[in-house]
């Protein structure tokens, strides 16, 4: 302690002596601002939500304790569940859809394999860029009775009474969701893929195809793996947002009809601040926090099991 | 380094945060202009409120003294955000009320003053006097509400009919009769749009029931002398899900919104539109003078196995209502506000835009455009029903029957079924069970 | 030197392929948005009676009225306040906590580092009801900084993470060699750290400002007013609401596409090394 400033005492003669002290206090200096921001105002709530969720509260009025109760309601309530369901899909359609894709694009750009690459590149970009509650408002004038896809059919086929009843179909009014999230989000990964893809050194491929592996082989058994511990932290990312989607389902559908495009996060909105029900909203935002925690938990496992990472 | 700028940002929020609230707590002083804060529920870009600006300027004429700073929210905005204000304890001076089970948020915080004090005899007699109708547990009124919220109207397309040859139906089969030969000529029969789900639920179903069952049978029902499980409810239920298969509503009803359907009937694509009472100054807004002279207003027709004829369902307007904290001057210029809104003047401007007010006026000065007449015409010979909404507690409504609903419209649901969901939940929870009376 | 397998085009299966889901892409992008653009500048009754041909004699009305009547100047007014404040507050503290992490030494070093690694993985969820009962209490509803503290937290754990993989890479010698001449540590951070800093942080600067542009939840939760809306939630409710013009919906959907536009054609090759790189820091 007392070593270092007698060094530099020695060293240097008259000298500001940086004790370890002051040392100490300039490293909070700087630590602690950006430290108690994020912990007032993203831990602590935390805490007090698992609080709030052992409780049964209207928001004003009396508190009274219900300890699992909420919990235990959750997996037998059945519009809970749709939204898991939902939720699930979602990230199904990030891993297997999103990733997949984005993966593919990123090689067919890397490899020029259109012309005006870098114009496709950018239109392919855009849509990530546009906030996503307009893009909800945006496609549903595409979607809705009125809008303009449904009177492209109507013209084209000649049924007046065309709508989009995808929506009012129980087990596939999440389809066109799912498609606008690939719309939006196919690009975030491609950009991933792209710079990942730029470093990989030419003689890699050049090597192959001296061996004669033709493209397809070269993609599949060579970039595609040496890509895929780039490809599980993307699912990581992924996953995590697909358990918190809010913004796009609430704009579109609201998880309406009849709850069928449901999903953890809009229940909680509204079993909040709607229902007033605040226990039980506590309890579903601390399950969306514990499934992806699990989920993350579940990749780095594989991740380590299949030696990728 | 780091430290101060971290105290300086602390500093600064905090300001920030305390700032208003000093401000605020200055405008209550007694001297010359009075300032109240409104939080009211409202879009001003809907043509439904064209006549509010007329009104405030009028007011503003009358009391210069009085200043007014508003907050707009529309839709269910307005209720969520409420609540933020309300946990906060800090409520604006005056705010949009509901009697009934919509403000119960606000209602049961004890946070809205009662406005008996001011509701003199002489003051109460100029009004259609359902409107006194107690609105809390001890008789309370919180709100002097300007318009009966009818919530079942069928407004027809007179010029339309006449074209397709038809005339208006005395009874619900006879309307669905209507149907193929409308949707031959390519219009749509009943535009209706159940988008925000409540629609449904009270534009519809409220009707049905009171139909089927009659406001004996609900007061029954809330108590837990009868159940939602009982014929009338399941009834009700039925006749909506009948009116779908034949075809009565536009296709993907369960996907339109409220604007769009009606914005279908004023672009002439629809025959008929289910629509609520406060409708007409929208219709009157939107539609060209020539086409809005040939609407016009009737009840919903009769539905086989009904016991009550005719009826609608209706509850009270909501209105403005006031801090209970509110003493002094702040409270003498908050009546002075309402007194006018809701009074002789601010009732004749509603008139001159198409609102009926609950005021009564001599119709004979104002120069009643047909429609309005009808309305008027209809709903003082109509007896009315509850809408369901102001009267359940919310979340059963919300989370089960409404969308409960559009799963029985899109066929995934049988109406026994949801009437089962319903009486479960509602016996369980809904506080009109639990009271004791 | 062999440039053959750079040069070595693909085979016509796969360009074909790529010709087609590209150009299913692009359609896909630029059709709405196209439509969106055209239709704005139609009055209604022609939106209703041609929704999909070009407008007979295009007109900015619709986006003159839903600026007045949307209140849309207050409000990306507002935007720009929340975004750029939020911005610039999170890249030093950002920056400033980096260094502190990374250059220090101290134990509790690996304990915040942890703390901050655990916030990728907390949504905005988990303590939204508490954050609003608390902020409701605290007279923070319809305030800026009542928007601004939480985008800053929301966004420490992140930008915290990529400056400190960044900041490792900065050479101790420049630090050690700076107290050696006694300099004391805020006056290393300010004239040193920062500038050599300036790639990462232009990189952090532009993936917040797009982030918080966008974000709905916040504003939405956290204000009432009109006035303090940001753009995308009043248009939002704007867009959505009673009127039936849809004239006036689309206009204002227009101006609310058009700033990300502006911004993603000024700054993409940004934000892509932004997002790109972002993942090599993992």
């Amino acid at each position: 302690m007392g070593l270092r400033s007698h060094a530099a005492f020695r060293a240097h003669g008259v000298v500001e002596v940086v004790t370890t002290r002051s040392k100490h206090r300039s490293y909070l200096s700087f630590v602690l601002p950006a430290f108690i921001i994020y912990a007032g105002i993203m831990v602590i709530p935390l805490l007090f939500s698992l609080g709030l969720s052992f409780t049964s509260w209207k928001g004003y009025g009396v508190m009274s304790f219900a300890a699992l109760g909420n919990y235990a309601k959750l997996f037998s309530d059945p519009v809970f569940l749709i939204g898991l369901r939902n939720n699930a899909l979602i990230v199904l359609i990030s891993v297997f859809g999103q990733i997949p894709l984005g993966l593919l694009l990123a090689y067919m750009l890397h490899r020029q394999m259109v012309k005006g690459a870098n114009g496709f590149e950018m239109l392919i970009f855009l849509p990530i860029t546009i906030s996503t509650v307009i893009v909800a408002q945006l496609w549903n004038r595409v979607f809705s009775p009125v809008g303009i896809l449904p009177t492209i059919v109507r013209q084209v086929s000649g049924n007046r009474d065309y709508v989009m009843t995808i929506f009012e179909n129980k087990a596939f009014a999440f389809v066109p969701i799912m498609f606008v999230l690939l719309w939006q989000h196919t690009s975030l990964y491609m950009v991933i893929f792209l710079a990942n893809l730029q470093r990989i050194p030419e003689s890699v491929m050049e090597a192959a195809r001296l061996e004669g592996a033709g493209e397809t082989a070269i993609f599949l058994k060579i970039i595609a793996p040496m890509l895929a511990p780039v490809a599980f932290i993307n699912s990581i990312l992924a996953i995590s947002g697909s358990f918190k989607s809010f913004d796009l389902i609430y704009s579109m559908t609201g998880g309406g009809p009849a709850h069928y495009t449901e999903v953890m996060a809009v229940y909680m909105y509204n079993t909040t601040f709607v229902f007033q029900n605040y226990g039980y909203g506590s309890a579903i935002s601390i399950v969306i926090i514990l499934f992806i925690v699990a989920a993350i938990a579940a990749t780095k496992a594989i991740t380590k099991r299949l030696n990728l990472g | 380094m780091g430290l101060r700028r971290a105290i300086i940002v602390v500093v600064l929020a905090a300001g920030l945060a305390w700032g208003p609230m000093i401000l605020a707590a200055q405008t209550s002083q007694p001297s010359a202009p009075v300032t109240l804060s409104v939080y009211m529920q409202a879009d001003m870009a809907s043509p439904q409120y064209k006549y509010w600006p007329v009104t405030l300027d009028a007011f503003s004429k009358k009391y210069p003294n009085i200043k007014l700073d508003f907050e707009y929210v529309s839709d269910e905005a307005f209720h969520q955000k409420f609540q933020a204000m309300a946990a906060s304890g800090d409520i604006p001076d005056l705010f949009t009320c509901y009697a009934g089970a919509r403000s119960s948020y606000i209602l049961d915080r004890g946070m809205v003053k009662d406005l008996r004090p001011y509701l003199t005899a002489d003051v109460k007699k100029n009004y259609n006097q359902a409107i006194w109708q107690p609105q809390g547990p001890n008789g309370e009124i919180y709100i002097v509400s300007p318009n009966l919220a009818v919530c079942t109207v069928v407004y027809v397309n007179t010029k339309l009919q006449k074209q397709l040859g038809l005339s208006t139906p005395k009874t619900l089969d006879e309307l669905i009769a209507q149907v193929p030969k409308i949707r031959a000529a390519g219009f749509d029969p009943l535009a209706f749009g159940n988008k925000d789900q409540w629609q449904a639920q009270s534009l519809c179903l409220s009707m049905l029931v009171d139909r089927m069952g009659g406001t004996s049978w609900f007061d029954k029902a809330m108590k837990g002398g009868a159940k939602f499980t009982d014929a009338p409810f399941v009834d009700a239920i039925s006749t909506i899900k009948k009116m779908v298969d034949t075809k009565l509503f536009p296709a993907g009803v369960n996907q339109l919104e409220g604007p769009q359907a009606w914005g279908e009937f004023v672009q002439g694509k629809a025959v008929y539109l289910l629509d609520a009472g406060w409708r007409v100054s929208a219709l009157k807004a939107a539609a060209s003078p020539a086409d809005y002279a040939g609407y016009a207003a009737v009840a919903f027709p009769a539905v086989t196995g009904e016991k009550i004829h005719g009826s609608s369902a209706a509850t009270l307007g909501e209105a403005l209502a006031m801090n209970s904290k509110l003493t002094g001057t702040k409270a003498d210029a908050a009546w002075k506000f309402l007194s006018f809104i809701y009074g002789k003047e601010g009732s004749e401007i509603l008139m001159q835009y198409g609102v009926v007010p609950t005021y009564k006026l001599d119709y004979s000065k104002f120069d009643i455009d047909s429609l309005n007449k009808q309305y008027i015409n209809l709903i003082n010979n109509q007896t009315m029903g509850y809408v369901i909404d102001a009267k359940m507690d919310g979340e059963g409504v919300n989370n089960i029957l409404n969308p409960g609903l559009q799963a029985v419209m899109m066929g995934s649901k049988t109406p026994a079924d949801l009437a089962a969901e319903y009486e479960a939940w509602v016996a369980a929870n809904d506080s009109n069970r639990k009271s004791k009376k | 030197m062999d440039n053959s397998s750079r040069l070595r085009k693909a085979p016509l299966a796969w360009r074909a392929c790529a010709y087609v889901i590209m150009a299913a892409f692009a359609i896909l992008t630029v059709f709405p948005l196209v439509w969106l653009g055209y239709s704005s500048l139609k009055p209604n009754t022609e939106i209703v009676q041609r929704p999909l041909g070009l407008p007979l004699a295009p007109s900015f009305d619709n986006f003159v009225r839903a600026w007045s009547m949307g209140n849309l100047g207050t409000v990306l007014e507002n935007s720009f306040v929340y975004t750029s404040v939020a911005t610039v507050g999170t890249l030093f503290l950002a920056l400033a906590a980096a260094f502190g992490l990374s250059k220090f030494n101290f134990k509790s070093a690996k304990f915040y580092t942890w703390a901050f690694t655990l916030g990728l993985m907390l949504t905005i969820h988990a303590g939204i009801i508490p954050l609003f009962l608390a902020e409701s209490r605290a007279g923070l509803i319809n305030t800026r900084a009542g928007v601004i503290l939480p985008y800053i937290a929301f966004d420490l754990p992140i930008s915290v993470l990529i400056a400190l993989g960044y900041m490792k890479g900065i050479p101790d010698a420049i630090i050690e060699s700076a107290e050696m001449d006694g300099a004391k540590y805020r006056q290393i951070f300010w004239p040193l750290i920062v500038p050599l800093s300036a790639p990462v942080a232009a990189t952090m600067a532009i993936l917040s400002f797009l982030q918080h542009w966008n974000e709905f939840f916040f504003v939405f939760i956290f204000t009432t007013k009109v006035s303090m809306k940001s753009l995308p939630v009043a248009i939002t409710q704007f867009a959505g609401r009673q009127n039936t013009e849809y004239g006036l919906q689309y206009a204002s959907l227009v101006i609310g596409i058009l700033p990300m536009i502006l911004f993603y054609v000024l700054f993409h090759s940004q934000l892509k090394k932004g997002f790109g790189e972002g993942s090599l820091k993992e």
